[in-house]
């Protein structure tokens, strides 16, 4: 619980830099990866963790890695990480700051699930039918699961619209049941 | 005393032909005059020194033994009549005995009869309540199995149902579907 306040002020720290230099999107995506990075990589995190590696070969590892790849305000985020000692919130850091980009940019991130794969327009007119109903920028995700048999099932935050053939056989089978 | 005197005379006089006899002379009839007053004398004077000194004690013995006897014959007497009594008092007693008996044989019988009549009523309740108990339970194993069989074809439905959905679906189907849903996306019930 801790960790995850102080990773949300270290996450709207950088959103508000990332505002001021307009590039909210930009420091999300180079975040976003860096985070994938440091959670794929365990030697990497090893090393950033070890207490007798000096903090300058720590950052010289950082800049060596990542120089060129990221903006530089990016890079002076995860060295002031790395001075701090947490850089172990990376990954949660990442987490806190899609969520604040997010809704400064007002965008809802939607899950859909269907059976077979969507078709570009299928996506566009679900995009742009939620959009209309939700009043945000709706960004949608989407997935196949063939277990749902068809249909499809659309997750917005924890709201789950279940519209699959897997999900109306098991609320038929609920009511079967509840009437027999 | 002089009963008992007499008496040792005339053993002493039946004595008589004996002693002479021993001697062996004297008259046809064998007897010598001289030593029957010699013997006669004798015998006064031991007659006499017995009386004097040992009679007494003699006599007071057996009165003594005397008393005893009717001592003991007073007490067998005594015995007999407080056995007598206590016998009539035991009769007595046992006739009380055998009405208290009776009493509470009486009482034993009917305390028996109510206890019977307790045991067979709880007997009766308990037998009421297990059947009441074993009514529930096969109730409840009936609504159990009721409820199962009505799962085991629910299940096998459905399981017909999403089989004969997973053959005929197709993505044709399926987009028919997707456009179903996003028409009426905005009626739909979030979870």
């Amino acid at each position: 619980m801790i960790e995850k306040t102080l990773a949300k002020r270290y996450a709207l720290g950088l959103l508000n830099t990332a505002k001021e230099k307009n590039a909210i999107e930009a420091v999300k995506q180079e975040l976003d990866a860096t985070a994938k990075i440091y959670a794929g990589m365990k030697d990497f995190r090893s090393v950033l963790a070890h207490p007798r590696v000096p903090l300058a070969e720590k950052q010289k590892l950082f800049t060596q890695t990542l120089s060129g790849k990221i903006a530089p305000y990016t890079m002076e985020f995860l060295l002031f990480l790395l001075r701090k000692r947490r850089v172990n919130l990376l990954v949660e850091i990442s987490e806190q700051f899609n969520n604040l980009a997010d809704a400064v940019q007002n965008i809802v991130r939607v899950k859909v699930t269907s059976a077979f794969p969507l078709t570009e327009q299928e996506i566009t007119v679900l995009k742009e039918r939620l959009t209309s109903i939700t009043a945000k920028n709706i960004v949608i995700s989407a997935f196949t699961d063939s277990s749902i048999i068809g249909g499809l099932t659309v997750r917005i935050g924890d709201d789950v619209v279940d519209a699959s053939i897997a999900g109306g056989l098991k609320q038929m089978r609920e009511q079967l049941l509840d009437k027999l | 005393m002089t009963k008992a005197l007499f008496t040792i005379l005339l053993t002493f006089l039946q004595a008589l032909p004996l002693f002479a006899a021993e001697e062996g002379g004297g008259h046809a009839t064998g007897l010598k005059i001289p030593v029957l007053v010699i013997q006669t004398v004798c015998f006064a004077v031991l007659a006499y020194v017995l009386y004097r000194f040992a009679w007494k004690l003699i006599s007071k013995s057996l009165d003594e033994r005397a008393k005893k006897i009717q001592d003991t014959y007073k007490h067998i007497e005594d015995e007999n009549a407080r056995l007598k009594n206590l016998i009539a008092e035991y009769e007595q007693k046992f006739a009380g005995l055998e009405k208290e008996a009776q009493r509470l044989l009486n009482e034993a019988v009917k305390e028996g009869e109510q206890t019977g009549e307790t045991i067979v009523k709880d007997a009766n309740a308990n037998a009421e309540k297990i059947l009441a108990k074993a009514r529930r339970e096969i109730e409840i194993e009936r609504d159990k199995a009721m409820m199962e069989i009505r799962e085991e074809a629910v299940n096998l439905t459905m399981q017909a149902a999403e089989e004969v959905l997973k053959k005929n679906m197709n993505a044709d189907m399926n987009s028919k579907l997707v456009a179903d849903f996003i028409r009426t996306i905005d009626k739909v019930e979030m979870k």
